[in-house]
């Protein structure tokens, strides 16, 4: 076998390294025995400690070509238990961020230019988007919610949220939830008409300045539109990835900031202050169990302090019931990742991230629930969709988001007479505002 | 140093290093104050079984 | 139940305010009865069982507690909570319990205070990943120990904490709180975890039946210190599975028993194993109150929470006339606390030394019965020893068998004969039943026979009226897999030790006069420490160099491991030593000879070409060690490769060659840890570490390679391995039987080994390659044949007994200190060194010294033959003239201090003409007769 020389490394990327202070590893391997990728197909040979043995032995373009740093979920699992606390997940990002744009796996850099340029990963145009916005409401209005419509730029509305390209393109049904929420606590909600994408898929490929302008740029939707506080949907590419964005905001220039507020903490608080009520009975005769996503967790823990794991249990106990509810284990901090983490949902490593997932299959089958309720999309794709695929007939459960289930649990009342009457003509209004024609349809 | 040297020594928790200590010392002319915190002396040791690397029982 | 509050005044007259706890239980009316206990309603986790259990709020912590009194815990007694209850104080017998009792302060004055409040064990709750608070079958080391132990929640028979079935298969996970900055601050190792999982895992074999599989998990296995490396070898032997991996989550096992992990070894497989059950190698950090105590005494912490030291004064705290000991100084086991503990000792008692003997009172004994011309009424006591003896041996039998013996009147058995209770029990026998010969069944007289001698002596009959059948040891330790035939053998040993305790005589107290002198053998650091601690205490002392120069190792040492200028400090030793006035300093010496015995040696010496006679109470050897001369990696064939001692000459010498080189190797391990030398030399991580991070800061961009098989930077040593890593220094892990290899190549030096990570050979062109070779000990032979006292198989002298008496030989009046004893570092070998003086302080202290009584003496029956004289090995017998009815006649005299009781003159003696009184001819054959009796 070829003997390795020790190579030094170039001084403008050992510098960046350098604050992660990787060479304290003892190369004990806990965040090997954490990681997903040993005995995940097409992985052999690698895993964190491995990965970062090469760095520390100069050998950084090899790891630059292999997959390692895209297959890595940057769950944080490997960090988390590191007697050394070293911050792996970072320096993965710094490996995917030193390979050429061109080389990126799949569509994930794609979607980076796309929304760079367009506003939304999917460069999907503005009068689809609104159109589809009317649409899917009017639809909604019609069926359950009287008055109901989205409101597209409302100046001094309360809260702002962020669509998610893959629902406004084609899993339409998926965007009601969280608007029968708004119109059963009869929020002052809005959305933007322009660069309203949610995913940042900047965090996924190691680009932090896309991540960074994505942020910069609901900072300022947020300040033009006045508007008090954005609702950070999603787990990784959606929340994480805007938070990240926001600190190097902040960073640069100390202005730079908004309000915004967890999905966690919102749905909490329309629930605690009785804005909206919800029914358990509906949800009878099933068993609920709760994904803690890792950036909502453990890696939003490590790097901003705060993590959600009462917060999603306390909403689950008023919409199932304490006696419903089954934990994962192991849960909370030390969860394991879905395996869609870092990008690997929509990423050409589609065995990879199944296989990464079946820790997720056996720990939902030992918990015994029939309902994962998740609080992320890329999550919810791979327990739903990737992992049955993978693991036919050990999959034997129905997952929901959590917005889903509080949304599917709502008690509420309709609108009627004079408040009916004003939320149409307001509805009526803007549509007209914004040229869109509802009666065209498509 | 004190002008007036007394020939007493308080030694503070009662397990191996502080029974051993007090015992040196008491066989050598001083008299001792061992001073522990819980109700018996003997510390950790004493709830080990055995002791590395001869297998001695702790006791 | 007290604790020191604050301490006013200065060294040699301090007065400390100490805040005593109410017991609830007077002391002195208190007979142990445990009435209260059974009749205490409130149960409360007991801590000596670490929750395992209950104990009840009227407790004693252990069944062998000192003092063996109870106690109410008042934060969980009913009556004192709620003003209820008071079931103890309607049934106690003696009417000890008081209510009334309440928190004092005293204030005692004392001339120095020595702290020792030992460690807190890690808790591993904060590891969510180990998720400890939830798998019950996931339990601590300390919560394992309580499991083995015969005293503990299951009696000794492990049983898991699930389901309480047997645990057939067991891991441990090493490091757990220790060696780590993720959710605790802990960046130290806790230096003993390593060999008390090994010992665990051992012991366990004997707490369960049928096989059992044992694995531990660890980093580096960290076997440092004496013996320990043969420990592990054997254990692993033994079967026992080391694992050099990390899991990473523990979660419980199928129906929530046991406990299942993933593990993922250095080529990225995964391992998927299930265990009964799983110890946490917990850490020892800084006691709770670490700094509550601190701020009380005004002495300074460590960023760890220990007390803070150097390396030439190990045990001073930063207060004069404060002193620590144990792992409140840094993490440590038993033999090194047990070291600092007599260390801090002798820096009380140096300090001290003008008022010795002024507050203290000898022990007295009520006056000796006469039974010299009673019938024997025999007492036998058959001990349990937990589950240690009754686990194999049927000790009920023992006892019925017992009491058929003949002269036996009173049969016991105990669940530990040695505890005190026991002894305030068997002395209150000897009274009730007027017992006048007392048999121990129970372990080695080695260790207890000094504690049941002095029994006897509190129950007023003479202390050699005692046998001991060692039917632990000798039986069920090495017939653990024949219950039935133990139990046959106990018997006959009972038998035996009660024939011959028929025969038992009471002996004469002897005594020597103690020349209160010292020699000190070795004038490196550790005989210097030596000298100057016993001359400080006011003893007249002799130091021998066999060479031209005071120093030793130590002068070729740059620093310590704590960054202390190491030459300055023992040049001052040095200076303090030549110039002190009660030491005399013989250099180019040589001890030629050496008789007589404890409390009165005499030697010749030899030195300078002068021979001179010196007498000495106490002998301290401290004949240090070198470092090994390798015989591979190409030392003596490249002028690249150094040793440690070589290398460190040329890096304070500045040499540009140095500061310029492009990488630099070293090899630990070079000579130790193989067949012929089976151990760790202790030092050389520490040394390599402190050299490499040395030339990383002179220049960072050197590449500077490790390679090693374990790092073995133990207790708070792991800093610098924690910095020589952040400094970029890389560490590359070799097998013994793969280890790297070294090449010249055009005249360049190569080092090629094959990295553990990646499995690829790493090829280093090395400009300097240091090899971190063994320390081996001095050639001590002829010392060893004068003192007659012993040396292990590598050459180290032993000590009496590795834990309780570690600087003590085993020739009484001599102690050892430094690397003749094992490897160790500076500081390490000065706290040994002031053990010594405290030691040897014990003897000097006193004028007259008691001896054992075992002595032989002529009979009437010698005719001076003077066959004995020849083969005693002590020269303790000499033949002398007598007249006799006008005629002269010879016969032989025994020296009674230089006799050791050996009884070969005895066994030499054709005519009956000796005995060795305690063994007589008649006792022995008494032994015999009724041992071939059971034939």
């Amino acid at each position: 076998m070829e003997a390795v020389e020790v190579k030094k490394i170039k001084s403008e990327i050992k510098e960046r390294l350098s604050k992660f202070d990787f060479s304290l590893c003892y190369a004990c391997g806990t965040c090997a025995s954490g990681c997903p990728i040993p005995g995940t197909p097409g992985m052999e040979g690698w895993d964190p400690r491995t990965a970062l043995r090469m760095i520390t032995l100069g050998m950084i373009d090899e790891v630059v070509e292999s997959d390692f740093p895209w297959v890595c979920t940057g769950c944080g699992r490997c960090g988390h238990g590191c007697p050394m606390g070293i911050d792996l997940v970072p320096i993965w990002g710094l490996l995917k961020s030193l390979r050429d744009r061109d080389k990126v796996p799949g569509t994930l850099h794609k979607g980076v230019m796309a929304v760079l340029e367009t506003g939304n990963n999917l460069s999907i145009p503005k009068d689809d988007y609104l159109m589809t916005l009317a649409d899917v409401g009017n639809e909604l209005a019609e069926e359950e919610l009287p008055g109901f419509y989205v409101p597209v730029d409302k100046k001094e509305a309360e809260v702002m949220f962020f669509p998610n390209s893959k629902e406004v393109f084609g899993d339409f049904e998926d965007m009601k939830w969280w608007w029968k929420i708004f119109y059963a606590a009869r929020e002052n909600w809005t959305v933007p008409s322009e660069n309203w994408e949610a995913v940042d898929w900047g965090l996924f490929t190691g680009n932090a300045q896309a991540t960074t302008v994505l942020a910069r740029r609901k900072i300022q939707l947020m300040n033009d539109l006045h508007v008090g506080r954005m609702i950070m949907p999603d787990c990784g590419g959606g929340s994480y990835g805007c938070r990240t964005g926001m600190k190097n905001c902040a960073l640069e220039n100390p202005d730079e900031k908004t309000n915004y507020l967890y999905l966690y903490e919102y749905l909490k608080e329309l629930l605690e202050s009785g804005r909206i009520k919800v029914d358990p009975s509906v949800n009878e005769g099933k068993t609920f169990t709760w994904h803690d996503s890792c950036k909502h967790g453990r890696e939003l823990e490590r790097h901003f302090g705060r993590a959600f794991y009462d917060e999603p249990r306390w909403i689950l106990e008023q919409c199932v019931g304490k006696e419903n509810f089954v934990e994962l284990t192991p849960n909370r901090s030390n969860n394991f990742c879905c395996g869609a983490g870092g990008g690997n949902w929509p990423m050409p490593f589609e065995k990879q991230s199944a296989a990464h997932g079946r820790f997720k299959v056996e720990q939902i089958k030992r918990s015994g629930a029939n309902v994962v309720v998740v609080g992320c999309s890329n999550c919810r794709d791979q327990i739903m969709k990737r992992l049955p695929k993978y693991y036919p007939g050990e999959c034997n459960y129905e997952v929901k988001y959590i917005w889903q289930l509080v949304a599917e649990s709502l008690v509420f009342e309709p609108m009627e007479g004079e408040e009916l009457a004003k939320a149409e003509a307001a509805g009526a209004a803007q549509w007209e505002a914004l040229g869109v024609d509802l009666e065209a349809g498509y | 140093m004190a002008a007036n040297t007394l020939g007493s020594v308080m030694v503070v928790g009662g397990g191996i290093a502080g029974i051993q200590t007090a015992l040196d010392l008491a066989d050598s002319g001083y008299y001792v104050y061992l001073v522990e915190k819980s109700a018996a002396i003997g510390g950790v040791m004493a709830q080990l079984d055995k002791t590395f690397p001869t297998n001695d029982c702790a006791m | 139940m007290s604790e020191v509050k604050k301490v006013d005044g200065v060294e040699g007259d301090f007065t400390v305010t100490v805040k005593k706890s109410p017991r609830y239980i007077d002391m002195d009316k208190c007979i142990a009865c445990g009435l209260c206990a059974e009749k205490c309603p409130k149960k409360v986790d007991s801590e000596f069982n670490m929750g395992l259990d209950k104990r009840k709020a009227a407790y004693i912590l252990y069944g062998q507690a000192v003092p063996l009194k109870y106690a109410i815990d008042g934060e969980n007694c009913i009556y004192l909570q709620k003003g209820k209850c008071g079931a103890c104080e309607k049934y106690c017998p003696t009417g000890a319990v008081n209510f009334k009792d309440a928190a004092e302060e005293v204030q005692i004055k004392v001339g120095s205070l020595i702290l020792s409040p030992g460690f807190k064990p890690f808790d591993p709750t904060v590891f969510d990943t180990y998720d400890y608070a939830h798998i019950p079958d996931v339990v601590t080391s300390l919560e394992y120990e309580r499991l083995l132990s015969a005293s503990g929640p299951c009696m000794g028979h492990l049983v898991r904490p699930s389901d309480h079935s047997e645990p057939k298969k067991i891991a441990w996970m090493q490091c757990v709180g220790s060696r780590g900055f993720n959710k605790c601050d802990n960046g130290f190792c806790s230096s003993v975890c390593c060999m008390y999982a090994i010992k665990q895992a051992l012991v366990t074999a004997e707490h369960t039946t049928g096989d059992v599989s044992q694995t531990v998990y660890y980093m580096d296995i960290r076997s440092h210190g004496k013996d320990f490396e043969k420990y592990y070898v054997d254990a692993e032997k033994k079967g026992v599975k080391f694992l050099r991996a990390r899991p990473h989550t523990l979660i419980p096992g199928t129906d929530g028993k046991g406990v299942k992990l993933r593990w993922v070894d250095d080529q990225s497989q995964e391992h998927y194993e299930e265990y009964d059950m799983l110890v946490l190698s917990v850490g020892l950090e800084a006691p709770k109150d670490a700094r509550v105590l601190a701020e009380a005494l005004d002495i300074k912490l460590d960023r760890y929470k220990f007390a803070e030291t150097g390396s030439f004064a190990p045990v001073t705290s930063s207060r004069p006339g404060v002193y620590v000991a144990g792992c409140f100084q840094s993490p440590k086991d038993i033999p090194q606390s047990v070291t600092e503990a007599s260390s801090a000792a002798a820096s009380a008692a140096i300090a001290l030394s003008s008022a010795r003997g002024s507050l203290t009172k000898e022990k007295t004994y009520p006056p000796e019965i006469d039974v010299t011309s009673a019938e024997p009424k025999i007492g036998v006591f058959v001990c349990s020893c937990g589950i240690n003896i009754a686990g194999v041996i049927k000790v009920d039998e023992v006892v019925e068998y017992a009491k058929t013996l003949p002269g036996v009147v009173f049969v016991e058995n105990n669940l530990f004969t040695c505890s005190s209770d026991t002894q305030v029990m068997i002395a209150e026998k000897i009274k009730e039943h007027g017992l006048n010969r007392i048999v121990i069944a129970a372990c080695t007289p080695r260790t207890h026979e000094p504690l049941f001698k002095d029994t006897l002596r509190e129950a007023g009959i003479n202390e050699y009226l005692i046998e001991m059948a060692n039917i632990r040891n000798q039986n069920s330790w090495v017939h653990a897999k024949e219950p039935e035939k133990a139990t046959e053998k106990a018997k006959d040993q009972v038998r035996i030790a009660v024939a011959k305790a028929a025969l038992l005589c009471p002996l004469e107290h002897i005594s020597v006069n103690v020349v209160q002198k010292a020699l000190v053998v070795g004038g490196g650091l550790s005989g210097m420490i030596a000298a100057l601690g016993i001359a400080d205490m006011g003893y007249e002392t002799v130091l021998l160099e066999k060479s031209n120069s005071l120093g030793g190792n130590a002068m070729k040492l740059i620093k310590t491991w704590k960054g202390e200028e190491i030459k300055p400090q023992v040049q001052a030793v040095i200076d303090k030593t030549q110039s002190h006035p009660r030491i005399k300093v013989y250099k180019n010496a040589t001890l030629k000879s050496a008789v007589g015995s404890v409390g009165n040696f005499v030697s010749e010496v030899e030195a300078n070409g002068e021979t001179l006679a010196i007498q000495y109470g106490v002998g301290v050897v401290a004949t240090g060690g070198s470092e090994l001369k390798p015989a591979e990696y190409l030392y003596g064939h490249d002028k690249k490769v150094k040793t440690h001692q070589e290398f460190d000459a040329l890096l304070e010498s500045n040499d540009a060659s140095v500061k310029n080189a492009e990488s630099v190797v070293f090899i630990q391990c070079v000579g130790s840890r193989e067949p012929g030398r089976p151990y760790c030399s202790r030092v050389c991580c520490t040394h390599s570490m402190e050299s490499a991070i040395a030339l990383k800061k002179m220049n960072p961009d050197m590449n500077v390679f490790i390679f090693n098989r374990d790092i073995r930077t133990y207790g708070l040593r792991e800093d610098l391995y924690t910095e020589a890593r952040k400094l970029g220094v890389i560490f590359v892990r070799y097998e013994v039987e793969a280890k790297p290899t070294v090449a010249l190549d055009g005249g360049a030096l190569y080092v090629t080994g094959m990295d553990h990570i990646l499995r690829r050979p790493l090829k280093i062109k090395a400009d300097y390659l240091v090899l971190a070779s063994a320390i081996v000990p001095n050639q001590t032979k002829e010392l060893v044949e004068l003192y007659k006292c012993s040396v292990g198989a590598e050459g180290f002298l032993t000590e009496a007994h590795p834990k309780l008496r570690p600087v003590d030989m085993s020739v009484d009046g001599l102690f050892l200190a430094g690397l003749c004893h094992y490897p160790k570092p500076i500081d390490e070998a000065v706290a040994q060194a002031q053990a010594a003086v405290s030691r040897a302080g014990v003897i000097l202290s006193k004028s007259v010294m008691p001896l054992d009584s075992i002595k032989s003496a002529v009979t009437d029956k010698c005719d001076g033959c003077a066959l004995c004289v020849d083969t005693c090995p002590y020269n303790a017998i000499s033949l002398e003239v007598y007249e006799d009815g006008g005629k002269e006649h010879k016969r032989i005299a025994t020296d009674k201090a230089l006799c050791k009781g050996c009884g070969i003159c005895m066994a030499t003696c054709p005519k009956r003409g000796v005995n060795v009184a305690g063994f007589t001819m008649d006792q022995i054959s008494a032994q015999i007769d009724t041992a071939l009796a059971g034939f």
